[in-house]
């Protein structure tokens, strides 16, 4: 099925490109890596073994264009994640004002820093959690997207006829499998149908000005995080949890503007009729509206250091049925050096669980280029936490190494 | 006879007045207003070498398009393997106290970025030895020119400028620059730190005419006091070629070229 699709994907980009081969431009670009992390404390055991080759490939005639990534995976924790897969395969035509982009592809938008407000259609792979390179944890999206715009100011709509949902791990395997109240779970998804009327579907509009960007969207979208409620015990002994997704309406804005050494940056979103997780995980999912908003200030003092802030609230609208928190809040830092002629790279990024007593997730990097193709990196993940998110893996500080081989 | 010696002395008068009058300010704004066309294209290839005799290599091609006096340039990294497709959009804006615009493509991670418009001026270029001002074109309100000499360089006859930045905070405090007046193209430049010791030194050869414009083929910057230098290779330099202005937006940054 994949083969047809990409197929018909490619077919048009190909027939055209073999019309004139003297103009046709290829180009490849890739990677092997291997990567391997292991619990700092308890039994140091192994929390993530991977290697992949990643492989991307492009093919241009005049305005039209297509691009493939394929990962090749070896993962022998987590098995399913081990194989060959279809990262992103879609086909771009642009004339002067207007742009078509159709297929497989990772969808970006708003301007924060590793945090989702209105950045919502292509979700999160959690089954490492975040502890995985940054394009990886995104999912992509089977889309159709058309832009018309000019030098500052474009406009785009997007189709998604078949919605992705937030990649949640369960396999009590996975030292990154989620747990409720601990115990391990299994998750009936009751994901919509995929019929035409269940479709993802928004715009954009987006002005790129002097010293400053700002954006406007909306989505017709879904509840990419399921809200769960407890179904009772399987016979296993797993907690039986109903996972649901339900309509909702996403109103967003952005903004990034550029103030001598400092880009400020600020996000917001209206989640309208969103479902949510009842207390306690019991009865049904219900409904509300909420408002994230997030500020944030990038600074650049020069001397290859770089520092970003950001601070995102979450405000719950309605009766206190929604959410044991009506407010919440998660700050990150993001911070970085180059040395040694930018061969050595030494950067952390922390999350801060505001709403819950600081909990927090910070990952400590230092990355050398031993070669212009080969970079190795040895970090260590650090969680601390007592309740929230983070909770779950509280025991989950890891140290890890990684060597890659760009191509 | 009379007539054509008072018209030789004339004109020489006039020369020498000429010469004596061109200002230091005047010199540099002969060479920011050398002729490069309305849009260019090139290939560079950066070769970094440290003092053991190492070396590291980036490459990257770039276009740039003027609007007036401000000009709008895309760039994009195609070597090493791990940078490849990051893109750089910067609008530089030709007023001393306007911000230029810059946007970063980041292709791991799918995004734009906007990023600080004034800083990283003094910092250096993906690790080399060009800071990303000497790679842009500096304002001539931000330095205070001063006309030094008149000196022949490999049989060139070459103005000998001196730049003293108006702000503290740049990378040197004076810098000497030997312009060929044949081409007006600075042929070697020497940047002197705050000790005003020798800091780095820039060597530029194999000019020639490309297109009917003046081109640099080769830099060399050197660090002089660390040993490290840096290699600079021009390829498929080409002058006004039709250029659309959507190249120099956003969504081709996005797009790639």
């Amino acid at each position: 099925m994949r083969k047809t699709l990409l197929l018909l994907i490619f077919l048009p980009a190909l027939l055209w490109a073999q019309e004139d081969a003297n103009k046709l431009k290829f180009n490849y670009k890739g990677f092997i890596d291997t990567y391997h992390a292991m619990r700092a404390s308890g039994d140091h055991d192994y929390m993530s073994s991977r290697t992949r080759a990643r492989l991307e490939g492009g093919l241009e005639k005049g305005s039209t264009s297509g691009f493939i990534s394929l990962n090749a995976a070896f993962n022998p924790i987590v098995q399913k994640q081990s194989g060959l897969f279809l990262r992103e395969a879609f086909v771009e035509h642009s004339q002067k004002k207007w742009g078509i982009k159709l297929g497989r592809q990772i969808v970006s938008w708003g301007v924060a820093d590793g945090l989702q407000v209105t950045d919502i259609i292509s979700p999160m792979d959690y089954t490492e959690f975040l502890a995985q390179d940054y394009d990886d944890i995104r999912i992509p999206v089977n889309a159709l997207r058309l832009s018309y715009g000019g030098m500052s100011v474009k406009a785009e709509v997007i189709f998604v006829p078949v919605p992705e949902y937030y990649e949640l791990p369960t396999d009590p395997k996975n030292p990154w499998g989620i747990s409720l109240n601990g115990m391990n779970c299994e998750m009936n998804h009751h994901t919509p149908s995929k019929r035409i009327s269940h479709s993802e579907y928004g715009a954009r509009l987006c002005a790129y000005l002097n010293s400053v960007d700002f954006s406007f969207c909306a989505l017709r979208t879904y509840n990419k995080i399921p809200a769960f409620s407890l179904a009772g015990i399987t016979p296993e002994g797993l907690l039986s949890v109903d996972a649901y997704y339900g309509r909702m309406t996403m109103l967003g804005t952005d903004l990034s503007v550029s103030a001598g050494n400092f880009v400020i940056r600020a996000e917001a979103a209206a989640y309208l009729d969103m479902l949510h997780t009842p207390k306690n995980y019991m009865g049904a999912a219900k409904r509300g509206n909420d408002l994230v908003s997030l500020i944030g200030v990038d600074w650049y003092p020069g001397n290859d250091w770089t520092l970003m802030l950001q601070y995102c609230h979450t405000h719950i609208f309605g009766d206190d049925e929604l959410s044991d928190y009506h407010n919440s809040g998660m700050a990150t830092v993001n911070i970085s050096k180059a040395l040694l002629r930018n061969t050595m790279k030494l950067g952390a990024f922390g999350r801060i669980d505001c709403a819950n007593n600081g909990a927090f997730f910070i990952r400590f990097n230092a990355e050398y280029q031993l070669t212009d193709d080969i970079a190795i990196t040895l970090g260590y993940d650090w969680f601390r936490a007592d309740a929230g998110m983070f909770a779950l893996y509280k025991d989950n500080s890891e140290v890890w190494g990684k060597v890659k081989y760009s191509f | 006879m009379k007539k054509m010696i008072s018209t030789m002395v004339g004109l020489f008068a006039t020369a020498t007045i000429m010469a004596q009058t061109l200002t230091g300010l005047e010199v540099a704004e002969k060479v920011h207003n050398r002729p490069d066309g309305d849009t260019r294209y090139c290939e560079m290839s950066l070769t970094l070498i440290n003092k053991n005799g190492s070396k590291r290599v980036r490459e990257l091609k770039s276009y740039s398009k003027d609007y007036g006096q401000d000009r709008k340039t895309i760039m994009f990294f195609l070597y090493p393997g791990d940078v490849k497709g990051t893109g750089f959009l910067t609008w530089d804006y030709d007023q001393a106290n306007k911000d230029d615009d810059k946007w970063l493509y980041l292709p791991a991670m799918k995004k734009t970025r906007r990023i600080s418009g004034s800083s990283s001026k003094t910092d250096y270029f993906m690790g080399t030895d060009f800071t990303y001002d000497d790679m842009g074109r500096r304002n001539l309100d931000e330095d205070t020119h001063t006309l030094l000499r008149e000196e022949t360089i490999d049989g060139y006859k070459c103005w000998v400028l001196q730049s003293v930045p108006k702000k503290s905070g740049d990378l040197y405090t004076k810098r000497i620059s030997w312009i060929r007046q044949d081409c007006l193209i600075p042929v070697k430049v020497e940047y002197y730190d705050k000790l005003d010791k020798l800091h780095r030194q820039l060597i530029a050869d194999d000019i020639k005419q490309v297109n009917g414009y003046w081109t640099i083929g080769h830099m060399n910057m050197k660090n002089v006091q660390t040993k490290h230098e840096t290699d600079l290779r021009f390829k498929n330099y080409q002058y006004d070629q039709p250029t659309s202005d959507n190249i120099f937006t956003v969504s081709q940054l996005e797009k790639g070229l």
